[in-house]
């Protein structure tokens, strides 16, 4: 029997809905308490859990050869893969949001953002030809313009509820972020027909 | 002040012991079989004129390359790339009655990397390179020694898969510059959607979809020419001298026995180097998260360095990172001395057992 493909898996919310999908393509899986590592019933994967912002470096290094995480996490750590198959669930945007009275035209000077997202947010507003001043938070980010921080952050949205709680809106989306199955690429070089056949289980309908 | 005694500065290794005994020994077994099959060794500098090179890096070797300003004034390059400066060495002094010309070369390199990057370990190359003998012969030597290597090495399951940049360059020709780096961008991260929509700002829906197959394909010798016969059809005909090429070099290692499991046609693979020209390949193992070799052919890269003969220098070419092979060689290397020495022996009775020794 051949070796089983190596997958990382997000804990979280999104673990939750890969399984549940898994599950209707005829692939079962658990993890026993506490244990980080499983097998799916088949033994085709071995499947480990990993914390969602750690995913890319074990997929970076080998040591998971696949795994599935949101453009987020992919753009945010650097790292290169091959994206196999996106999926509609889990999607988000990467919006740029503040109070409701502040005006981009009238902050004279660089825009300060908070947020947790700097790469991305370097990136897309140096491309835009703004300067910008980013102060790096961990989360609970719609705090900073409630409390003075930043007038604006740069954060995921999904429904925006958060955000009108707290008595701010979205002014611009950055990025559309879809969930990805991605792949390291020497580690898909050299198991491309097992992983093109593990893509065609799992594709949506 | 920081304790630089404890810190290491990215992009630099040691080696201890029983691990630079093991290289050393790879290492000469790499360049004993390099010379059984006619190359010989050659040193390149340390540091160069950075303006020699700038055109010819691209925009990631560019970023990773230490660069520094010497006494007078000029600014120099530490050596991040062996076939660029073996390029410029034997641009200035060969003449085209040497050619061809076989070297092997290993050495260390240096280029920047990021903290998180500790999978690159590009450190040292070792490789080797066909001067002066363009088609199918070179290509085919240099993708057989390297084979031959690989397999010596005992190592798990590997694969060279071999491209093309031709291919990519006529069917990215077609597109504006912008449209071409997209197109490479999404061919990295095979992203087939993307890829289709990008050729299909130029190309017939039917036909951006027939050449975004081609550009991810991977397969066999075999498999490769069930599907070449239609992409030739492709583009009124451009793409034919390319598939054709890659025909024959396919139906090279087919011959051979064990080497069709070892090679794979891969026309996602377009070489990251911008000189390149002709064929380009990466060699795979299980167990590295990146290639353990890559290489390619480059045509125009001596006569860019001075080099004026009539018969073209067109080269052939692979480096290997030998330091990620060598974690995953199962090659037995005998002999580590005893670090266990007997210190009441004397010097003059070392002398005299080690004499006899031999």
């Amino acid at each position: 029997m051949s070796s089983p493909l190596t997958i990382a898996l997000p804990k979280g919310r999104l673990y939750d809905r890969v399984q549940k999908h898994f599950e209707t393509k005829g692939i079962f899986f658990e993890f026993e308490k506490r244990k980080l590592v499983a097998y799916d019933r088949e033994e085709n994967l071995k499947i480990y859990l990993v914390k969602n912002s750690d995913l890319p470096t074990y997929v970076a290094h080998g040591i998971a050869g696949m795994g599935i995480c949101g453009e987020d996490v992919i753009l945010e750590s650097g790292h290169h893969f091959h994206k196999l198959l996106p999926f509609s669930f889990g999607g988000t945007s990467l919006s740029l949001a503040g109070l409701k009275d502040f005006s981009m035209e009238d902050r004279g000077g660089p825009l300060t953002i908070a947020t947790s997202y700097t790469e991305m947010t370097r990136r897309y507003f140096h491309d835009q030809g703004i300067p910008v001043k980013i102060i790096k938070l961990n989360g609970s980010v719609e705090l900073a313009p409630v409390l003075g921080l930043a007038p604006c952050i740069v954060d995921l949205v999904e429904t925006g509820s958060t955000l009108k709680a707290n008595n701010l809106e979205v002014f611009q989306k950055l990025h559309d972020i879809k969930v990805h199955l991605i792949a390291n690429p020497a580690y898909y070089k050299i198991h491309y027909k097992a992983i093109n056949k593990f893509i065609g289980q799992i594709r949506e309908d | 002040m920081k304790n630089n005694l404890l810190r290491l500065p990215q992009g630099t290794e040691s080696l201890y012991l029983e691990e630079t005994f093991r290289h050393r020994k790879i290492l000469r077994h790499m360049e004993d079989m390099s010379e059984d099959w006619g190359y010989l060794p050659v040193q390149t500098p340390v540091f160069d004129f950075y303006d020699n090179y700038r055109q010819l890096l691209d925009s990631k070797l560019e970023e990773q390359t230490y660069k520094m300003i010497d006494r007078e004034g000029d600014l120099m390059m530490l050596r991040s790339d062996i076939t660029l400066f073996l390029a410029r060495q034997m641009g200035m002094i060969l003449s085209e009655e040497e050619l061809p010309l076989r070297v092997h070369y290993s050495d260390s390199i240096l280029r920047y990397q990021d903290h998180e990057d500790i999978s690159s370990h590009e450190f040292f190359q070792a490789g080797c390179e066909l001067i002066g003998k363009p088609g199918r012969e070179g290509d085919l030597e240099i993708l057989f020694l390297l084979a031959e290597l690989l397999r010596s090495l005992k190592l798990p399951e590997s694969r060279i898969h071999v491209g093309s940049t031709e291919l990519f360059k006529t069917i990215a020709g077609s597109l504006t510059p912008e449209g071409g780096t997209l197109l490479k961008k999404y061919l990295q991260t095979r992203e087939e959607k993307e890829i289709r929509k990008t050729l299909g700002r130029v190309y017939k829906k039917e036909d951006a979809l027939e050449l975004s197959r081609l550009l991810l394909f991977i397969g066999s010798a075999d498999e490769f020419t069930a599907k070449a016969g239609d992409w030739e059809k492709l583009m009124e005909g451009a793409l034919k001298p390319a598939l054709d090429h890659l025909r024959s070099i396919s139906s090279g290692w087919k011959e051979i026995d064990g080497f069709d499991e070892l090679f794979n046609i891969d026309l996602s693979e377009t070489g990251d180097q911008a000189y390149y020209a002709g064929i380009v390949f990466n060699a795979y193992t299980e167990g590295s998260g990146t290639a353990v070799a890559s290489g390619g052919r480059y045509d125009g890269l001596l006569d860019h360095f001075g080099y004026t003969g009539g018969k073209p220098a067109s080269s052939v070419g692979f480096s290997l990172f030998l330091r990620k092979l060598e974690k995953l060689s199962a090659i037995d290397i005998p002999g580590f001395p005893e670090t266990e020495t007997d210190e009441s022996i004397s010097a003059a009775q070392k002398l005299a057992a080690v004499r006899k020794g031999k």
